[in-house]
This record gives structure tokens, sequence and C-alpha cells, in this order.
């Protein structure tokens, strides 16, 4: 575990961290779940503190892939749930999908909301939360290659919800 | 243009078509206390903060209790299903056909070496064998490299989907099909596959009624180039040195921070972008095999038989550990033609049967140049 003195160190990253992983898990998992989302990232980052790195980019970078597991295992988590509902019970309506409810909303959460998942969060890191490519590369485990295939494939898709918004609007 | 570059360049592209339908791409918090200043947190947060520090947080579970619990799930998963599967097929299909099994995909075996060693650092280097597939990749005729480049494989993904009107990411095997044109475009189209039967084999999809097509997606001209595989220097440094500039760079591949180390870059480089798209010539191959015969961390898991029945010889890459997992990449290389047949990520997994779990794979099953 590491020294008091770390603490501070780690409060202070906490504080200006921690809004950003809450909005990232926001826009990733249900509502219910986000709280043990950033619990669980910052968490195991406490207790890794000491491998963690000092430098504040890359120290951010390893605190989202963190964060990224977290999320791939809810995704997991909740496959299974859907699966086995699906065979042996009614679908289950305890778990609401919060991205339905603000797809009116003019705001970037919004029109993310309608992207599939691993372009949505490949989008999010580095459109919203300013991560480099690098870094999101970092985050995503995946190649430079494919965080670009998976942004130009956001984009495509965009580039249609977005024209179609337009579309509606002139003709309402 | 390197692939950060190109990454950059669509980060900019999205970031201007946001602003211009009136879109702030800065995100905003939801919940954000209207008071709360850029350097402040919720009460929430500063209740959890108390806590983590305190050592009263237990939502995180080590590694290694987590992947415990999570293979426990994924049996009992993978029993209820197994067990609905035979009862259907029994009594409302009539048929053995359906076959595909729920649940992680079975390891493979391997003839030199086990998992447990390529964990531990005490297998064998893999550097010798590797040398002789490079000789018989260079063996191999030249290939003609005109028209499309087409690439089949098997694979099991990650990838996302929606269930029951929820986004989900799923793990699922599919049928893919990647076409890359002279002119740099590409289209990319994967069919939901057929499972895999109890030895991790894949079922013959035509007798399994889950197969049909998923997604299917086309990238516009100038998006790869088409010849960047076939010119690929032929030389060990120039090799590294390219495939490491594709992923960001030697200083992207120091292994600190959690980050992959050269053996590591170069794996990923391979699996994940030479061949995608692209169809790779024999000498390239070569090059590639001397190439991580350089490397250190790579061992030989011996002969093998890949889950579309070909015989390989298996070498394992390991990738430094990260919070998470501990990954292997295993590499499995055609003994008669060089080439790579398939790889896997294997996680290490002591509660697992073989000690690893199957994070994802891939079968190459063609690659050509197409008229």
């Amino acid at each position: 575990m590491p020294e008091q003195s770390a603490a501070g160190e780690f409060e202070s990253f906490f504080v200006a961290t921690a809004p950003q992983v809450r909005r990232y898990a926001h826009r990733m998992v249900d509502a219910a779940s986000v709280d043990d989302i950033v619990s669980e990232t910052f968490t195991l980052v406490w207790q890794r503190w000491v491998d963690v790195p000092t430098e504040e980019a890359p120290r951010r970078a390893w605190t989202f892939r963190v964060a990224h597991h977290r999320v791939q295992h809810w995704y997991e988590a909740k496959q299974r749930d859907v699966r086995l509902n699906r065979r042996l019970a009614p679908v289950r309506t305890d778990v609401a999908d919060h991205a339905a409810d603000v797809t009116d909303e003019a705001d970037v959460a919004a029109v993310l909301a309608l992207l599939p998942p691993a372009e949505r969060e490949a989008m999010w890191l580095v459109v919203c939360v300013g991560l480099t490519p690098k870094d999101a590369a970092f985050v995503l485990d995946c190649s430079a290659s494919a965080l670009t295939t998976r942004l130009s494939r956001a984009r495509q898709r965009l580039t249609v919800i977005l024209a179609d918004r337009v579309a509606q609007e002139v003709n309402r | 243009m390197t692939a950060f570059e190109r990454a950059q360049a669509e980060v900019d592209a999205l970031t201007a078509l946001l602003l211009e339908n009136g879109i702030e791409p800065r995100d905003v918090a939801p919940d954000a206390a209207p008071e709360a200043g850029p350097a402040e947190v919720s009460a929430a947060d500063r209740l959890l903060l108390d806590a983590i520090l305190a050592g009263e947080t237990t939502a995180a579970p080590a590694p290694g209790r987590s992947r415990l619990v999570r293979r426990r799930v994924i049996q009992l998963a993978a029993v209820a299903c197994a067990a609905l599967v035979v009862l259907t097929s029994s009594t409302v299909l009539g048929t053995r056909h359906d076959a595909a099994v729920a649940g992680p995909p079975a390891l493979m075996t391997y003839g030199s070496s086990s998992l447990a060693e390529v964990y531990a650092g005490t297998a064998p280097s893999a550097s010798s064998a590797l040398l002789k597939l490079a000789d018989v990749a260079d063996a191999q005729p030249p290939i003609a490299t005109e028209g499309d480049q087409e690439v089949r494989a098997y694979a099991w993904y990650s990838s996302g989907a929606e269930v029951d009107g929820v986004d989900q990411k799923v793990v699922e095997p599919v049928t893919e099909k990647n076409v890359l044109r002279p002119d740099g475009s590409a289209t990319t189209s994967q069919d939901r596959s057929s499972g895999l039967d109890v030895n991790g084999k894949v079922v013959d999809r035509r007798v399994d009624r889950a197969t049909g097509k998923v997604t299917g997606d086309d990238l516009p001209p100038g998006t790869f180039d088409p010849a960047w595989v076939r010119n690929l220097p032929r030389d060990v440094d120039g090799m590294r040195a390219a495939l490491l500039d594709r992923i960001g760079g030697p200083e992207a591949c120091s292994g600190k921070d959690g980050g992959l180390d050269v053996a590591g870059c170069l794996s990923s480089e391979l699996t994940g972008d030479v061949t995608s798209f692209w169809v790779v010539p024999p000498d390239v191959s070569a090059t590639m095999w001397r190439t991580f015969a350089a490397e250190k961390d790579v061992y030989l898991l011996g002969d093998t038989t890949d889950r579309v029945g070909r015989k390989g010889v298996a070498v394992a890459v390991m990738e430094p550990a990260t919070p998470d997992y501990t990954r292997a990449d295993v590499l499995i290389i055609s003994p008669t033609t060089g080439q790579l047949l398939s790889w896997e990520w294997l996680d290490e997994d002591p509660a697992a049967k073989g000690g690893a779990d199957v994070a994802a794979f891939r079968a190459i099953t063609s690659a050509r140049y197409v008229p």
C-alpha cells in the first residue's frame, strides 16, 4: 500500500480525474453501474499507485485503461445475464438504457449514444476527453489502425445521423 | 502519414463535423453540481475518495479473484446453456447438428511446452524454430500482386451489438471477409458464424443454424495504402523500425507504464494490422519471423493443430503484465509455407483448465489477390 505521503498526490489526481471517468462511465454503462465503475477504477489505481505512471498524461491514460477494462467486464456480465434470461425467463426490465432518455438532447452525449459501443468509446476518449490517439490506443488496447477505423466508422455514421436531423428539422 | 496522424485527422474531422452541427465536442457532466468548479468533486466522490484512502472499498477485486469468480459464472452459464441446447435438440429439432458449445473456447494442445511454462518464462526460446520457418517462407514462390487483396478468416471477437434494446459488448464467432482495393478503399463484412465443438475446433457452418449476416462496412478510397505490406523492408532492422513506427515509434513500445514492449508491439502489428486487410508475400513473412527471432520473451510452444484443422508451429509472445491480465499472444505458423495461419490471445487464469482463458482468436482461412 502506498505511504501516507502519496495520499495527497492521489487525492489531487482523483479530484482532477474522477469527474472525467464518471462521465466516461456514464456514457458506457447504465446509470446504476456508474458508481461501481468509478469506485472499482480508483480503488485499483490506489492499490497500484506505486506502479502508476507519474507524468500526468500517461497517468490519466493508465486510469482510463483500468476503467475501460471495468466497462468490458460490465458488458460481459450483462451479456451473460441477457443470454440466460432470454432462455430461462421473460426479459428483465430492471436495467434501463439511459441513452434512450437523452437522444432528443442536442449535446455530444446524446449523439454519441446513437453509436455502437466500440465507436462511441473511441470517439469519447479522443474527441470529448481529449486523449491523444496514442493514449487512446493504449487505453483500448488496440493498434492505431484499429482506432482510426473505429473513428472513421463513427464519422460515417454521424454524418448520416446529423444529416437526417437537419432534414427532420427542415420538414418540421 | 503515420497511423497516429491518420487517427488525429479523424479526430479533427469528427470535431469539425460536430461543430458544423452546433454541437460542442467537449463533454458536459450530466450530474455535475452547478456550483462545482473544475477542481472540486461532488459529495459522492468525496465520500468515495475517503473510503478508498481508508481502505474501505472492496468493489475492485484483485485480478486473480475476479477471474476466478468470472470463470465460475461462465461455467454456470455454459452448463445452463448446454443443457438447454441438448433439451432443444432432442425434443424439438430432433437433430444432432446444433452443436455450438457455450462458454469460452477450449485451449489447444501444444507439442513442446505448456502455457504455464510460457507465463513463468521458463519455456524454450522460439528463435531457432522461427529462423527455420523463415527459411521455409523464403523458399516459397513469389505471389502475383495485382487486383484486390482478399483476406478471409474465422474469429472470435469482442464487438458491439444491441440485444433487447440495450447496447452490449459481446464475444461471438464470426466469419469475416476483408477486401482491400488498389485505390485504398476497403470493404469488411462479418457473418455470425458457427461455434466450436468441445475440443475447441470450428463446427462446419453449413450445419449450424445460428449462422447469418451481422455487419458490414465500406471504407472510402485512400483509407489504406494497398502496397504497405508488400513494400515492407526485407531486413530485420528495417522491418522492426517500420512496424514500430506504425504503432507510434520505439518510445511507444518501451514496456513501461503498462504499455507493450517491442515484442508485444510487433505481435500487435502483425495480428491487428498486417494480416487484417493485406496479403503477406512469403519474403515479408520470412523477414517477420527473423525479426521475432531476435526478440526476447518469444517462446516455443511447439507443434499444434489450429481451430480449422491445419498443422502449425506455435510460438508465444509474452505481453508485459497489465493491471487486469497477463496475456500471451500465440502465433501459429505453417511449417510448409511459413505463413501465419492463426493467432490467439490467451490470458493467464490459474483456476482454468490449462491455466489460461482464450480472450480472442483469429484463423486466417484465405489470403490472396483477386483479379
